[in-house]
């Protein structure tokens, strides 16, 4: 039966080099994504791929003739290979940035108009494989564009003005934004089904998409031009450029994981857990983006990169949250036979469990990680002298508005949170809460949250901060870094109506907690048991269990 | 363990208003070809597509092999072939390439996807067709291309909405003989069609639905013993006709039968009676001297049983 294994190939021995490699092909592609596969056969026959293809070699080749018979003999002269380079990346960044996300997009959207995307959910392929096929697709169309300009970019670097640091940051950074931006094409495509909404989506896409190369192409630009001092010229530092890279990867492949567990769950089945692997995500991410800042908030010994931290931090999880507190507290029975049961377990693995309840007081203990390790810091600073362990000292002008800048993130943070998560529960009892209601209701209450004040605090004439500005966290934060918050009532009324708004959710979220986990049907256990016969069941005892 | 296949229980499935299932119960055993029949917009795709993990029932609960549509979708999948009521292709894509990719997205590997295809393409006659582009291919082609993409797992049960929609006379037949081979093969199948006569020939049973509700189900026979009160049957003789209506007549006295006619050559009758007595009749007839030489009941199509049954509403 060995020769079996090839018959995929018609089960003709291949002698050839040609039948050689595609036998060897078709054996590798058995441990490939169906899908990449599938889409790797259709892109090999398909105009459209190969059209874009040649227009890319067109267009490079083409600059390339152009800018040697401007520059004439003088090739190694000058600096003429950065203008070169700037031209084959323009070319890179519009297929990677453009034509590769929104490929991506499309192909999963038409997968959903053209019914094809039920015939494959029902196969035994997960939805987040059905993802991870179409960011195969796009990956390996990246590298198709890539390895069509390789050629062009290397020649570049043998001209002047040009090194290989600043060539391999560009193409790294470009390749990992391309892969953010494909994921969340994927991520948007699952938003909607309906054909006129996609459409609209397509819009908004290319046009986010297009922004995006303008101002990447821009930053490249200025990076060009300042190229030799900064990249060049034996200025390089390392740290600056393997932190800057690595920053970008971590960061953005963390966003990858969102945006792909975020599709994932939009195209599972509805009886599906649809939350805990997105919420596994972002505590990661609060873990990067918190070590990023400490790293930074190191190098600099500046303490106002911790403040900017915590910052950035509150605006993830009021995004974040407000999708979690969107979540249904009706747990499926699918669900609820995963559940933990001991106290430990419930204690700890609860806040990853899908509702609104679980979700508020896992973002909140999530900014509580960023704020509680920043008031460790400032109190490890003030009593023991930091510069012996390397440490920064304790800020000089005090940490009067550090401290007060936390305090506010979190509390507001309480505040708006649990107020949508109330306005959202009340709905619920007499419509389904969709996530686009969900997105208006917070659009709204952001928008009463910081208008309003400001209209009242603009019509009293004031011209300095004013209490009348405590909703408003957008006024507020913003003096509170300035540190011209000390002593104001408004610290006051946003911590208690924060403390108090926290009190109240977090109680109204403890049945959430208290479900308990539903027994496996027989058959279902005897299934499990046919399928896989090599794993016993686990015997109990574990406390997280 | 039960013994059905298929088992709906307590469906629902409301759209805003439309109540496109509304509670529907019943049981496939295993082995049996269901026929699914029901005016336009009677909600036989919605309880079909609940059935194949498609949507979820705003009530009640469907199993597939004792699995929950809703808690073990996974499970219901792996013994669930669906054919839509829609081909659902890709371009730039080739027959073999097109079952290839579903046989790999359903976790066949290397010589088992290989004999997977290969016999999925025998049995709905596409060998000649392997390197046909999909977009090339006959509605009626492309309807074997579904029905073959649905079997590639082995599946114990085979969901099929309207498959026959759009065949010509012989490839409805050729439908037919696939369905049956199927059935003989031990495979449960959930058929819906609104050509009846088809219908009728290769199902065991059928389930008669309107508005979303389950009007009937079982046999053609029984549905129709059920609902009428009479049965009508036709007699011929080769003595002359007086006799046979003498005789008959006499029986009508009786009040035994009633709507007693002659109708050219046949002499036909109804009566109220069961099948032994009816048997009876016949049995006197003969003891009585008159030869009989045609006795039929009348057997009633699935189209009569369809009329008579549903009313014709849409909501
Ligand atoms: N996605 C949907 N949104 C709103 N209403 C729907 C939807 N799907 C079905 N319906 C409604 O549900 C009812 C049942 O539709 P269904 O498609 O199940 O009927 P059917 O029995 O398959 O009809 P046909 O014989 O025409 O195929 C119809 O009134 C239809 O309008
Ligand atoms: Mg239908």
């Amino acid at each position: 039966m060995a020769g079996d294994a090839s018959t995929i190939g018609d089960g003709k021995a291949g002698s050839g080099i040609w039948e050689r490699s595609e036998e060897w092909l078709e054996r590798a592609s058995e441990y490939l994504n169906p899908l990449l596969v599938k889409e790797a056969r259709q892109a090999l026959k398909s105009n459209q791929f190969a059209s874009t293809f040649i227009l890319l070699m067109t267009l490079a080749w083409g600059w390339s003739f152009l800018g040697v018979s401007l520059s004439e003999f003088q090739l190694t002269l000058g600096p003429d290979g950065r203008s070169m380079l700037f031209g084959y990346f323009m070319i890179l960044v519009v297929a990677m940035f453009v034509i590769v996300p929104f490929s991506a997009f499309r192909s999963l959207a038409a997968e959903r108009e053209d019914g094809t995307f039920e015939l494959i959910s029902i196969t035994t392929l997960s939805a987040r494989q059905i993802v991870f096929g179409k960011l195969g697709s796009a990956v390996v169309q990246m590298a198709v564009y890539l390895s069509a300009l390789a050629p062009c970019i290397a020649f570049t670097s043998l001209l002047q003005g040009v090194d290989i640091y600043l060539i391999s940051f560009l193409l790294v950074i470009t390749s990992t934004i391309s892969l953010i931006f494909s994921s969340f094409g994927l991520m948007f495509a699952t938003i909607t089904r309906a054909r006129h909404w996609q459409s609209a989506l397509s819009v908004l896409l290319i046009l986010g998409l297009g922004f995006a190369t303008l101002i990447w192409l821009l930053t490249a630009l200025n990076l060009f031009i300042s190229g030799s001092g900064f990249f060049g010229g034996g200025v390089l530092e390392y740290e600056v450029f393997w932190t800057s890279v690595l920053n970008t990867v971590t960061v953005g492949f963390s966003f990858i994981a969102l945006f792909v567990f975020a599709a994932a769950g939009q195209l599972s089945f509805a009886s599906d857990n649809r939350a805990t692997a997105l919420r596994c995500v972002m505590a990661v991410q609060n873990v990067i983006g918190l070590g990023w800042f400490i790293y930074y908030w190191l190098a600099t010994a500046d303490w106002d990169v911790l403040c900017a931290g915590v910052v950035t931090l509150g605006l993830y999880w009021s995004v974040a949250g407000a999708f979690m507190t969107a979540e249904s507290p009706q747990l499926s029975p699918r669900v609820l036979r995963q559940l933990p049961q001991s106290l430990l377990g419930r204690a700890f693995f609860s806040w990853f469990n899908p509702g609104s309840g679980t979700g508020y007081s896992f973002a909140m203990a999530n900014m509580g990680v960023a704020v509680v390790f920043v008031f460790a810091m400032l109190g490890v600073s003030s009593v023991l002298g930091m510069r012996e362990f390397g440490l920064p000292p304790f800020p000089s002008g005090g940490a009067d508005h550090l401290v007060i800048t936390c305090v506010m993130v979190w509390a507001y943070l309480a505040a708006y949170l649990g107020i949508g998560r109330l306005i959202l529960a009340l709905f619920r009892q007499f419509i389904y809460v969709s996530l686009p209601l969900a997105f208006v209701v917070y659009c709204a209450l952001h928008v009463v949250g910081n208008i309003v004040p400001y209209m009242l605090w603009v019509g009293a004439d004031r011209y300095s901060y004013s209490t009348i500005l405590a909703p408003s966290w957008i006024f507020t934060v913003y003096d509170a870094i300035d540190g011209k918050l000390s002593g104001d009532l408004a610290v006051v009324l946003v911590s208690m109506s924060g403390a108090v708004l926290f009190l109240v959710n977090f109680i109204l979220a403890a049945p959430e907690v208290g479900y308990e986990k539903m027994a496996v049907p027989d058959r279902v256990l005897k299934d499990e048991i046919e399928l896989h016969p090599e794993l016993q069941p686990r015997a109990a005892g574990s406390p997280w269990d | 363990m039960s013994q059905s296949m298929i088992e709906l229980r307590r469906l629902h499935r409301n759209f805003g208003r439309t109540r496109a299932v509304n509670d529907i119960s019943f049981e496939v055993p295993r082995g049996t070809v269901l026929g699914y029949v029901g005016p336009n917009g009677a909600g036989k795709t919605t309880s079909m597509r609940i059935l194949a993990t498609l949507d979820v029932p705003t009530y009640g609960d469907a199993f597939v092999d004792g699995f929950s549509v809703i808690n073990d979708p996974d499970r219901v999948r792996r013994r669930l072939g669906f054919m839509p009521d829609y081909f659902g292709t890709y371009s730039d894509v080739n027959c073999w390439e097109y079952l290839d990719f579903f046989a790999r997205a359903y976790g066949l590997v290397g010589p088992e996807r290989s004999r997977a295809i290969r016999d999925v393409m025998a049995f709905t006659r596409l060998d000649g067709l392997r390197d046909k582009p999909i977009r090339g291919l006959s509605k009626g082609m492309k309807q074997r291309l579904c029905l073959g993409r649905s079997m590639l797992h082995d599946p114990s049960v085979l969901i099929m909405d309207e498959p026959a929609a759009g065949l010509d006379p012989r490839a409805r037949i050729e439908l037919r003989e696939m369905i049956r081979a199927l059935s003989a093969r031990g495979k449960t199948i959930l058929i819906s069609s609104h050509i009846l006569t088809e219908l009728a020939e290769m199902c065991d049973q059928v389930a008669i639905i309107e508005l979303g509700r389950l009007i009937a189900i079982g046999t053609v026979q029984h549905i129709m013993r059920q609902r009428s009160s009479h049965r009508e049957v036709k007699v011929r003789s080769l003595d002359p006709l007086e006799s046979l209506m003498n005789w008959l007549a006499g029986k009508e006295r009786e009040e035994s039968v009633f709507d007693l006619k002659c109708d050219g050559e046949v002499v036909r009758f109804s009566h109220r009676l069961s099948a032994e007595d009816e048997a009876g009749i016949l049995r006197q007839m003969i003891l009585d001297g008159i030869r009989i030489s045609e006795f039929a009941g009348h057997v009633t199509s699935l189209e009569e049983v369809f009329l008579s049954v549903t009313q014709g509403e849409v909501q």
